[in-house]
């Protein structure tokens, strides 16, 4: 029954491709199914609370070996599918408003498939079950990337996406073999369960596998290139892929499997990885002047953190801080798609150029950016809580100069855009006030969600003196901020581009396309060997005889009489056979 | 139940009745009989698959056990399955390619099918070697009576190697009569155990060999480029598609059945060579541009693989190998049926020179993608199984794994480039109007999909019909 929660976007898929907006309005469609999955998830959320039941269907059998799909439903899958739908339905009430003037059918098709890949991942406890909507979510967002194919960079970005996060998809294939083959099942309960019958190497095999596949799903140092191209994407696209799905699977794998990873002793090499991917992401954002691409390396930023919090054995930590930026992060990249539909640019200062400095925009967006600097009584604050609990001392010391960083990039985006109120009266359209609005009340009232989280997963969190100090740093971040950028002059000008020499470099673009080159030239020598090859074989076949010769026989000849003749041999042959002689 | 032999009496009336109808010059379209003929077998094999085969049996020479035997052994339905439906999909698409030689053409193409479908139901080796031979003269004459330019000399080099490995798959096959006195396969299994493992290992490399050439692996595969390019696209399809897995079937015969023990001392080598030849094939397909040849190197890293999972030993492995192959027996020839449409509207099959076409053909694009997905192992369609398998059942090789899941990632890398090339961005084709799919090619893509969406979901349906334990 658990498989129902899958199946309204499914539904919602077959019903877009086939009635094509003649009878129906897809986005209706979508809306309406992506409601009835929520209700779905509730109901069961409700009905499973503090239970635990695996469903196993019996896929396909080899010899002894079972290849099972089995869906799991239990406080920690079924509040992920909440959380999902939730965040899906929201987002899909604001494409309406978003999407108007867009390809519908292709749109929700696609977001469709998205949605109910998540779904499916969070809910299955089978590895391949877990590998096919990993993948499916891949292919969905390759799709929704390249959604206007036409431009050039949209078709890139697609492509780079896909083939960065399918080296994590292959390698999450390679740990699921390897598990597999040690235990004969493909259960991932019953795998985590039985950790101790597995050889060592191969568990550190499978979980340096594993962790490689969510770095570079979560777009993680190294891999963390292909999340701010993939802004060519609809913002609504983006809005879901940084919250609710895509990024959000590879954590939600490191998660569920993170009895496997600290079995294996791996958890070391996570913690390094989240830092420099923090650094790295926080300079990055600095740098943008694209709304978006902040975002994006805000996303990359927040789910290093998340990354830290499993490092530091709290994976529960981890996945609190994943359900609150969830809901943040998809309230920023509506605003940010409100503010491209209603002014036509992403880039900060062109923005701050059309005077928006209103309360229906600021006050959201502040909101949003206070839960991502983390400062008191947002989400954020609460997420961090619970996020740093099982840190170290020196770990607090380089944490808290990550908050000050992301609260800095994120006031710098607040004051440059929020400077001025010149615009006439901007009418809203009400399916994208109906999101902003819901998700603004969220980010405010929703951390405290933290107080009673204990009742559905154990969760430690604590309000001490470094979590004082932590917000203490983020306001001044956010002070820092406006000194720095509310006012801009000269000097940031000159500051801007001193930091874009600095930090330009660490898109690595250029590394990038060196290697994509090397990979063709290779494939270039390889060819030409192929070339070699052939022609060496033509030699040989020439020498041994003329070919040109027979060509010439035959081809003077009647041809159709050949086969013809031939035809009729084999006729005869099969009525003599027949005839028994 | 149905008799075997009521799987070829249809082509046998029709390649009667088509040379009849030369003789008497009737006005009968001799497109009616073909196609007919071939509808009618279909109904027969869902007859059969439902009611159950039943063998036959027809002696033609005691002295060397020469019968026409037919009879299912635990691996023949797959590739009969294949072997019936995949030639029948292939026919929208020779309006294209096949201009003139009606009458010969249909006659041919029922020789074609019927003795493809006789070589995966034989069970005596003789009388598949003799159906093989038959399929494989009659590619020939297909190959270069349609093709382009230089399609003679392209036909010539697949019948030069062909015969070479038919010659080595003969020898081997007279080794196992001469040591246990029958052709039969049955018999043979039974009876070749005894041999010394020096006498059927030879057996075996020869086969390999044969297979190697077939289908085609690194090295010996210098004859594929010219007869899948030079070839009609419609005619590619049905070679990449179904003559590529005559060598594979054959190898599987003794892998499964005949040879089983001597398996072992070839196992690592050759795997290390299909690992070669994926990576060789992954990055020649890299470096092309053209659409018919890039998805002719990809067909040579997918049998590359099901060699892989073949000679790994295991039922996981070898199991995932026959998946693989029928999958891919289907997706290869959606792909180059497409290829030949898109020759048909835009001129040419250059990806440089088309793009943008998402736009232009739609219903075109949207079979394009799942040609492409289902290559590249995306769930849901039936490569994704097959490939699983591979990879699980060559676990123990992971040196192998690594090599070949690199390959995978090259052939994602240019099968992404091919839909940024002919999908994407702006259109650079002549300006002229296209056709999209309509018709008879919507429904041949669509079955084509809908085969491979099915044994994607629902596996079970073709590994449930695999038995490794039965010859």
């Amino acid at each position: 029954m658990i498989y129902l929660i899958l199946l309204p976007m499914l539904v919602s898929m077959i019903l877009i491709a086939f009635i094509k907006d003649r009878l129906l309005k897809s986005h209706w469609i979508a809306v309406s199914m992506a409601f009835l999955s929520l209700v779905i998830s509730s109901v069961f959320f409700y009905l499973y609370l503090s239970k635990n039941v695996v469903e196993n269907f019996n896929w396909f059998n080899i010899g002894s070996y079972a290849f099972q799909i089995s869906f799991i439903a239990n406080n920690l899958h079924l509040l992920m599918a909440v959380v999902v739908s939730l965040i899906s339905l929201l987002i899909l009430i604001f494409s309406i408003f978003y999407m108007k003037k867009e390809k519908q059918e292709r749109y929700y098709f696609e977001m469709s498939l998205f949605i109910s890949a998540m779904l499916g991942l969070v809910i299955s406890n089978s590895f391949i079950l877990f590998y096919v909507f990993w993948e499916l979510m891949s292919i969905s967002s390759y799709l929704l990337i390249s959604f206007w194919y036409e431009r050039e960079t949209a078709s890139n970005a697609a492509k780079k996406a896909l083939i960065l996060t399918k080296i994590g998809d292959i390698s999450l294939l390679a740990g699921i073999i390897i598990l597999f083959a040690n235990t004969g099942t493909l259960s991932i309960s019953a795998t985590i369960s039985n950790l101790s019958t597995i050889p060592q190497g191969y568990l550190v095999a499978a979980a340096a596998l594993f962790i490689i596949a969510a770095l570079s799903k979560s777009a993680q140092f190294p891999f963390y290139v292909w999340l701010p191209d993939a802004m060519e994407a609809p913002t609504t696209v983006s809005a879901l892929l940084h919250s609710a799905t895509m990024v959000a699977s590879g954590v939600f794998l490191l998660i569920i499997i993170s009895p496997l990873i600290y079995a294996s002793g791996t958890l070391i090499y996570i913690l390094p990885i989240s830092l420099i991917t923090i650094f790295v992401s926080s300079f990055l954002a600095l740098d943008s002047v694209d709304t978006k691409r902040i975002l994006a390396y805000s996303t990359i930023d927040s789910l290093a953190f998340m990354f830290l919090a499993v490092a530091t054995l709290n994976p529960n930590g981890a996945l609190f801080y994943l359900i609150m930026h969830a809901v943040f992060k998809s309230l920023l990249f509506l605003l940010a798609g409100e503010l491209l539909i209603l002014f036509g640019t992403r880039n900060i200062f062109k923005l701050r150029g059309y005077g928006i400095k209103k309360p229906i925009f600021y006050v959201p967006a502040f909101i949003g950016l206070s839960s991502l600097a983390g400062i008191p009584p947002f989400l954020g604050f609460f997420a961090h809580a619970a996020l740093s609990y099982n840190f170290s001392a020196s770990l607090e010391a380089i944490f808290v100069i990550a908050t000050f960083l992301t609260s800095l990039f994120s006031f710098r985006l607040f004051f440059t855009v929020y400077h001025e109120d010149k615009t006439e009266k901007i009418r809203e359209d009400k399916s994208a006030i109906i999101p902003i609005a819901t998700l603004s009340m969220l980010s405010v009232i929703g951390g405290f969600s933290l107080f009673f989280f204990n009742s559905i997963i154990p969760i430690n969190y604590s309000f001490d003196l470094f979590l004082v100090l932590d917000s203490i740093i983020a306001l001044l971040g956010l002070f820092a901020a406006y000194y720095l950028y509310s006012n801009r002059d000269a000097s940031y000008a000159k500051l801007d581009k001193k930091l874009k020499s600095i930090f330009g470099r660490l898109t690595y673009d250029g590394a990038l396309s060196a290697s994509g080159i090397a990979v063709t030239k290779f494939g270039g020598l390889v060819d030409k060997f192929e070339g070699l090859l052939g022609k060496a074989f033509d030699k040989i076949s020439s020498l041994s005889f003329d070919l040109s010769y027979v060509s010439r026989e035959l081809q003077s000849g009647d041809l159709s009489n050949y086969v013809v003749i031939f035809i009729v041999g084999v006729i005869i042959v099969m009525a003599l056979m027949l005839a028994g002689v | 139940m149905i008799d075997l032999i009521y799987l070829i009496l249809p082509e046998i009336v029709g390649i009667a009745l088509l040379y009849l109808k030369n003789a008497f010059h009737s006005n009968l379209s001799s497109k009616t009989v073909s196609y007919g003929a071939m509808a009618v077998t279909l109904v027969i094999l869902f007859l059969g698959i439902i009611f159950g085969f039943d063998g036959f049996n027809l002696m033609i020479s005691k002295a060397i056990d020469f019968s026409v035997s037919f009879n299912l052994n635990g691996i023949s339905l797959p590739f009969l399955f294949l072997a019936v439906l995949l030639p029948i999909l292939v026919l929208p698409s020779y309006k294209y390619d096949i201009a003139d030689r009606d009458l010969t053409f249909n006659a041919l193409l029922l020789v074609i099918y019927v003795s493809l479908i006789a070589v995966f139901m034989s069970s005596n080796l003789l009388s598949l070697f003799m159906f093989m031979e038959i399929s494989l003269l009659s590619a020939f004459f297909a190959i270069f009576l349609w093709g382009g330019d230089g399609s003679f000399n392209s036909a010539m080099k697949f019948l030069i190697f062909t015969q070479i490995s038919s010659m080595l798959i003969l020898t081997s096959f007279l080794m196992a009569f001469l040591y246990t006195g029958s052709f039969s396969l049955s018999s043979i299994a039974s009876l070749l155990h005894g041999a010394n493992s020096m006498y059927l290992s030879i057996m075996l490399l020869l086969i390999i060999i044969a297979a190697i050439i077939k289908f085609p692996v690194f090295p010996l595969h210098v004859w594929m480029p010219g007869a899948y390019y030079d070839s009609a696209t419609s005619i590619t399809a049905m070679l990449s598609g179904l003559f590529s897995k005559l060598g594979g079937y054959v190898l599987l015969l003794f892998i499964v059945f005949l040879t089983p023990n001597a398996v072992g001392y070839f196992s690592m080598p050759v795997m290390v060579l299909a690992a070669i030849s994926a990576f060789y094939a992954a990055f020649v397909a890299l470096s092309k541009k053209d659409l018919k040849l890039m998805f002719s190197y990809s067909s040579m890293l997918y049998m590359s693989l099901a060699l892989m999972g073949m000679m790994s030993n295991n039922p996981i492995g070898i199991e995932g190998s026959i998946f693989l192959m029928v999958s891919y027996g289907f997706i290869s020839p959606l792909a180059f049926v497409l290829t030949g449409y898109l020759k048909s509207q835009a001129g040419t099959t250059d990806m440089t020179k088309v793009g943008g076409l998402m736009k232009k053909l739609p219903v075109f694009a949207l079979f394009f993608f799942i040609a492409i997905f289902a290559s590249i192992g995306v769930p849901g369609f039936s490569n994704f199984i097959g490939e699983f398998l591979v990879f699980l059942g060559a676990f123990k090789f992971y040196p192998l794994l690594i090599i070949s899941i690199v390959s995978m990632l090259i052939a994602t890398g240019y099968y992404l480039s091919s839909i940024k090339m002919v999908l994407f961005e702006k259109f650079l084709g002549p300006v002229r109007k296209l056709r999209d799919l309509n018709g008879s090619e919507l429904i041949q893509a669509g079955v084509f999909s809908l085969v491979i969406i099915i044994l994607g979901i629902l596996p079970y349906i073709l590994l449930n019909s695999i038995n490794l334990g039965a010859v």
